[in-house]
């Protein structure tokens, strides 16, 4: 017992055989009993193994209240408690918590009730497309969300969408950049799909940079994700007013091009070929145009580009560096409509619309390149040389219902190269002869992709999609002479000829699902099998001799290499799940094995990425992401050349693997803007360079032996400030980076540590577009980057040769010889100086009768900046202190400066 | 030079350009670099004349070396020392003839400094065994190839035999064909001798050998006209990575030139650092692409406080006898 001073105090304890024994001690302070009614007195009560109702009546006789109840109320649990409160309102709440009942106080009255216990709301999945209204064109990474329970989600890579939410009344608002948004008020009492139809709005149609807010942005668990509208990819100017894909993408932070003006793409200081360049789910092998100056992918085909460079989503797999996921367009499903474009390298058409309505469309657009056609009339006779490029995309859309949907899709590109000789010539030793030569040169290379894709729903939360595709990229390359002699007495004629032939197949079967068990987990898994058949290079060379009719010489040689087949196997499970209000998670793992020659590699490829929401307009992200590639393109070239061949790992060359940490910030408080920091550090295991002294063209044979297996590692931090909305948009990129590579065996740089080629400190991007009405508006970009590294010869020293080369002769006895020669003492030890250039371009739009057109003007590199493309050691002879001697020099080709083009386009 | 992928990406560039891509010097510092020995010695253990070349590395072009002492050591004892040069005609190099006798395991160093030893560069080799032919088949061959002029050639089957016990072993083989350029008559007591002056040339046809065509049949230098230009073997280099303690028959031609005396087939065991270098030589002979497309040839060296390659290499050859070797007697 506690005495205490205005307290009131009471200790019950049960005993087991009575319902109410009360053993401790009441200790009542007479005063206190006034004291009741004062708020300011305390109620320390004891109670173990107590009755409810006895409890109560203790209160009753110990306070100023009187308990009111009816029969529902049901006092008879037994309990213990120790109290110890101020007041009467926080007693109740402790003495009634885990009891179904609750209280009022009245006055003096208490009155009891029966708690009604609410049941918990049922759930209930919403889903259902996003389409354009007109089009019916599926729209990817639109937001949806409910207002009333403040969940939300996107739109998949196929436009469809599943949220599930309590049971009753919802709110949900459905909207798009570039579309008028929609709000859908119902009452939520069973599974709902619904297929939502947003309507464009040209008003708002200014370029933004990001569409969806879930896979990309502040809101978006994901890091280094960025979407590009097709919108923006046609506006920003480039050379030869060709909108192209890739060099939209060159213009974010921590993307870099090769050469200046090629599409190639360096991510975070890796190689091209460490890129997962994805056409509608299906992975290109060749994306290159014109050696690298164009990308493959035609705007007018394309609906979205999304690019990742952090944090990979365990979909992905099997490139190191980036994932560039190119959606195409699906066709419109009302009416007929399309575009035709005319620059100075190509000319473009667009054309889509239904087959049957509401039901099947289709989508094709071709572009070709016609310099070749121009140019023809300029060339001789007796020898022309012919270049051209073109494109095709198609794509059939078939809605067998609401739930199961059908696509088609075909593309088919090839850059092709002609040359041909005629020459007749006398030969002046034999009377009245006559001789003709032909030579005929082509080469052409390209990708053939077919696919077949599924989606079916089957249910309001499982969406699946199924991928069957072919896909080819192959290099032909074929040189055919003929001549023929003639005179009175002898005809002969001789023929020559050499095919040369090498590419990829891959047969794929990908199964992919997405999983909305509830608005806080979005799960996705499935598996995808590669069959991939490498055909490294196989070259004929055939030569005939006849003479008067009589075959007196032929040889016929071939090298064969075999095929290599290779399976890739890999099954995926990823997760984006909010933890609590401000955490969420995406977790996934990506395991995938391959096999080739008898030798099978595994990979547990963990991916990881996290947000945590600091305020609404802030956002904390760090991200984790293991990858592993099993393929390797071999060149020896900065340009994009067809003789690159992609050859497997083998048993002695391991896969590569790369292990990415980044963190980041972002943030979105000033209107219109959006902000974002990026720091990340890769390491990179298993990269391939060749050996000093080796190189590659063309021939696979014996290429293990000439690379070298090394590790690379690259980091760096990233600056993006991009105004999303308003007539005025843009953004500023600023990339800090460091990116070298390293090869322990020795074999390159001596074990030393070198800069990566495109080893780049700086890399500034301004991009500004201004709308002044409907019918004009400008964009215009600058870009800056330090300069890469390349070898070059720093001094020179002498080589010797020695007197025994084959095919030769010493009719003087024998004589070495010796010769001055570039030294190159370590690898990438020359930068280059920086690259910078401004494009501008200026469209005009005017509506007519029947649709819309188009000038645009653009300029390339404004104020012709003499950047380097090429950088070659030459040499000239001057005068030293009255001597002769060599000079070298560094010569650099600046193969891009000012370029003017001018584009017209018709929409109809 | 892969001439159709050259010409098609210079067409491409001059394409995207407009015939309108310009030139400019850019700045480049050639001059910072101190000037260092450049020593190149491919020696061979049977020759009591062999050569060792220095010339001074330099930013502008490598110059001639003729100030320099070289010294020759073996197994660590000085055995000759040489001052005296001849400037090879085209002055890029001083060349010091050494006379040392040099047995197979022997350590050489080779050691060149400047007279006030302002300059010192070395390197240091060791002698490997050779690896002896096996045996040498020899068929005449109609028609191969007529790029060499020759319709008819030899057919050399040249077996060896590897016992590296899994270690790599690299070679070089060295065709060398003796044709009787001149003739006279000598006169030896009563009678008339016929006498013969022979020429040496080096030719050889790598009958698409898998080993000295390393994997890649069909080269430039057989097939101007091929599709693809590789990088061919002008060197007649080779390793055992496809025969390790294998034997092993090496397939070539040899043309049947008129008058072919005899042909001695060389087979040198060369190091690691003589098949890169040679290897290095090779690419740069081939010229596939220019320079703007791929990046300039390294040489690996092996000389200490210097440049260039110190190599030395030990032989096995067989003669093959072509023409009767019988004199001819004139009354």
């Amino acid at each position: 017992m506690i005495k205490r001073k205005n307290r009131i105090t009471i200790s019950i304890k049960g005993i087991q055989t009575s319902r109410l024994c009360i053993l401790g001690l009441l200790l009542l302070i007479a005063s206190s009993i006034q004291a009741q009614v004062n708020s300011t007195k305390e109620y320390i009560f004891t109670f173990k193994n107590a009755n409810l109702k006895e409890i109560v009546s203790t209160l009753e006789s110990k306070s100023i209240y009187s308990f009111v109840y009816g029969e529902d109320v049901k006092l008879t649990k037994n309990i213990s408690l120790q109290l110890h409160e101020k007041s009467i309102e926080k007693l109740l709440d402790i003495l009634f918590k885990d009891q179904p009942i609750t209280y009022e106080i009245k006055g003096k009255h208490i009155i009891l009730k029966k708690k009604t216990i609410k049941r918990a709301p049922r759930r209930f999945t919403i889903s259902g497309y996003l389409t354009d209204k007109s089009s019916q064109e599926t729209l990817i990474g639109a937001n949806i969300f409910e207002n009333n329970h403040r969940e939300g989600t996107t739109t998949n890579a196929y436009g469809f969408y599943s949220i599930t939410l309590p049971e009753g009344k919802s709110n949900l608002a459905f909207s798009y950049i570039g579309y008028e948004s929609i709000n859908k008020e119902l009452e939520l009492r069973k599974d709902t799909l619904i297929n939502i139809e947003l309507k464009s709005n040209t008003l708002l149609q200014e370029v933004v940079i990001e569409g969806s807010r879930q896979e990309t942005g502040l809101k978006s668990t994901q890091m280094g994700a960025i979407d590009i509208p097709i919108e923006h990819i046609k506006n920003t100017p480039t050379l030869l007013g060709e909108a192209d894909v890739m060099k939209t993408l060159q213009l974010m932070p921590g993307v870099q091009a090769g050469a200046e003006g090629s599409a190639g793409i360096y991510v975070r200081g890796g190689s091209p070929d460490q890129n997962l360049i994805l056409l509608d789910g299906v992975p290109v092998y060749n994306v290159d145009h014109l050696f690298g100056f164009f990308s493959v992918f035609t705007p007018e085909a394309v609906k979205k580009v999304s690019l990742f460079k952090s944090s990979f989503p365990a979909r992905f797999g099997g490139r190191l560096s980036s994932v560039i996921d190119v959606r195409t367009n699906d066709g419109d499903m009302n009416r007929y409509h399309g575009s035709l474009s005319i620059g100075l390298l190509s000319s473009k058409i667009n054309f889509e619309g239904p087959i049957i309505k509401n039901k099947t469309s289709f989508n094709i657009s071709a572009r070709r390149s016609y310099l070749d056609v121009l140019a023809n009339p300029f060339m001789s006779k007796d020898e022309k040389i012919a270049y051209y490029f073109y494109d095709i995309n198609a794509k059939i859309n078939h809605r067998f219902s609401d739930r199961s949907r059908l696509f088609i899709s075909f593309y088919k590109g090839e850059d092709q190269f002609k040359h041909k000789l005629n020459e007749n010539y006398n030969n002046g030793y034999v009377p009245e002869s006559k001789n003709d030569f032909v030579n005929k040169t082509s080469f052409y290379w390209g990708n053939t992709i077919a696919a077949i894709r599924w989606n079916y729903i089957f249910n309001n939360k499982l969406f699946s999609n199924t991928t069957v595709s072919y896909n080819r990229y192959q290099f032909n390359l074929r040189n055919f002479n003929i001549e023929n002699s003639k005179n009175k007495d002898y005809i002969s004629t001789s023929r020559y000829d050499s095919k040369y032939q090498s590419g990829i197949k891959d047969l794929a079967y990908n199964l992919d699902f997405d999983y909305h068990p509830i608005p806080s987990h979005h799960i996705r898994f499935g598996a995808n099998y590669l069959y991939h058949q490498f055909r490294p290079e196989v070259m004929t060379n055939a030569s005939e001799e006849n003479d008067n009719g009589i075959i007196n010489k032929e040889l016929y040689t071939t090298q064969n290499n075999p095929s290599i087949f290779a399976h890739e196997i890999s099954a995926y499970l990823e997760d984006d799940f909010n933890v609590t209000d401000k955490l969420s998670i995406n977790a996934g793992v990506n395991l995938s094995s391959f096999f080739v020659q008898q030798k099978k590699y595994y990979a547990i490829q963990p991916r990881l990425s996290t947000r945590y929401e600091l305020s609404k307009d802030l956002a904390l992200k760090g991200s984790y992401s293991r990858t592993c590639q099993y393929t390797h393109l071999l060149t020896s070239s900065s340009l994009s050349l067809p003789t690159d061949l992609w050859v497997p790992i083998t048993k002695n060359i391991k896969p590569m693997t790369a292990d990415q940490y980044c963190l980041g910030t972002y943030y979105q408080g000033l209107k219109n803007w959006e902000f974002s920091v990026e720091t990340y550090y890769k390491k990179m295991n298993n990269v391939l360079d060749y050996k000093d002294g080796s190189n590659f063209v063309g021939i696979s044979t014996g290429w293990q032996d000439n690379v070298e297996m090394g590790k690379g590692r690259s980091y760096g931090i990233e600056f993006l400030a991009q105004k999303t909305k308003g007539k005025s948009t843009g953004w500023i990129a600023y990339t800090l980076s460091k990116s070298d590579r390293i090869f322990p065996g020795k074999g390159i740089n001596n074990g030393n540590r070198f800069p990566y080629k495109y080893d780049r400190r700086h890399n500034l991007n301004l991009v500004f577009n201004h709308k002044f009405s409907d019918r004009i508006d400008i964009c215009s970009s600058w870009t800056y980057y330090s300069g890469g590294s390349i070898t070059i010869g720093e001094e020179e020293f002498a080589i010797v040769r020695p007197y025994n080369k084959i095919n030769e002769t010493h009719t003087n006895g024998p004589q070495a010889s010796i010769e001055s020669k570039n030294y190159v003492s370590k690898k990438c030890n020359y930068r280059l100086p920086a690259t910078h250039y401004l494009n501008v371009g200026i469209n005009f739009h005017k509506k007519t009768k029947h649709g819309m057109r188009t000038w645009n003007i653009s300029v390339y590199n404004v104020y012709n900046m003499m950047n380097p493309t090429f950088v070659v050691k030459q040499y000239e002879t001057t005068n030293i202190n009255g001597k002769e001697v060599r000079k070298p020099y560094i010569n650099k080709i600046t193969a891009l400066p000012c370029i003017p083009s001018i584009t017209y386009t018709y929409k109809f | 030079m892969n001439k159709y992928i050259l010409v098609a990406a210079t067409v491409a560039l001059a394409l995207i350009s407009i015939l309108t891509s310009c030139e400019n010097k850019l700045e480049f510092d050639f001059g910072t670099k101190d000037s260092r020995f450049v020593i190149n010695a491919l020696l061979n253990v049977d020759s009591i004349n062999n050569d060792v070349y220095v010339s001074y590395s330099d930013p502008y072009e490598a110059t001639p070396a003729n100030d320099a002492i070289v010294k020759v050591y073996v197994n660590g004892d000085l055995k000759e020392t040489v001052d005296q040069s001849e400037i090879i005609k085209n002055n890029v190099g001083a060349k010091y003839r050494i006379h040392c006798k040099f047995k197979v395991n022997d350590l050489i160093k080779i050691d060149v400094s400047t007279k006030e030893k302002t300059k010192h560069a070395w390197a240091e080799v060791k002698i490997l065994p050779p690896t002896p032919i096996e045996k040498i088949e020899v068929s005449p061959k109609e028609y191969i190839n007529e790029v060499l002029g020759y319709k008819n050639h030899y057919q050399f089957k040249i077996t060896i035999d590897d016992h590296s016990q899994g270690e790599d072993y690299y070679y070089r083989l060295v065709p060398e064909s003796y044709i009787r350029s001149k003739e006279w008559a000598i006169k030896v007591g009563s009678k008339y001798v016929k006498a013969y002056e022979l020429e040496k040339r080096i030719a050889m046809y790598l009958d698409n050998d898998f080993v000295l065509m390393d994997g890649i049949p069909l080269t430039s230098s057989d097939n101007q006209e091929a599709a693809i230009s590789t990088v061919y073997n002008y060197y007649g280099i080779f390793s055992n990575k496809f025969f390790k303690d294998k034997s092993y028959t090496l397939n070539i031609s040899i043309p049947a030139f008129y008058y072919l005396d005899n042909v001695v087939i060389r087979l040198l065991r060369i190091s690691k650092h003589e098949y890169s270098y040679f290897k290095a030589i090779n690419t740069i002979d081939s010229d596939i692409f220019g320079e703007q497309f791929s990046e300039p040839v390294i040489f690996e060296t092996n000389v200490n406080g210097g440049l260039g390659i110190v190599a030395i290499s030990s032989e096995s050859s067989q003669k093959i006898q072509i023409m009767n070797p019988k004199e001819e007697i004139y009354d």
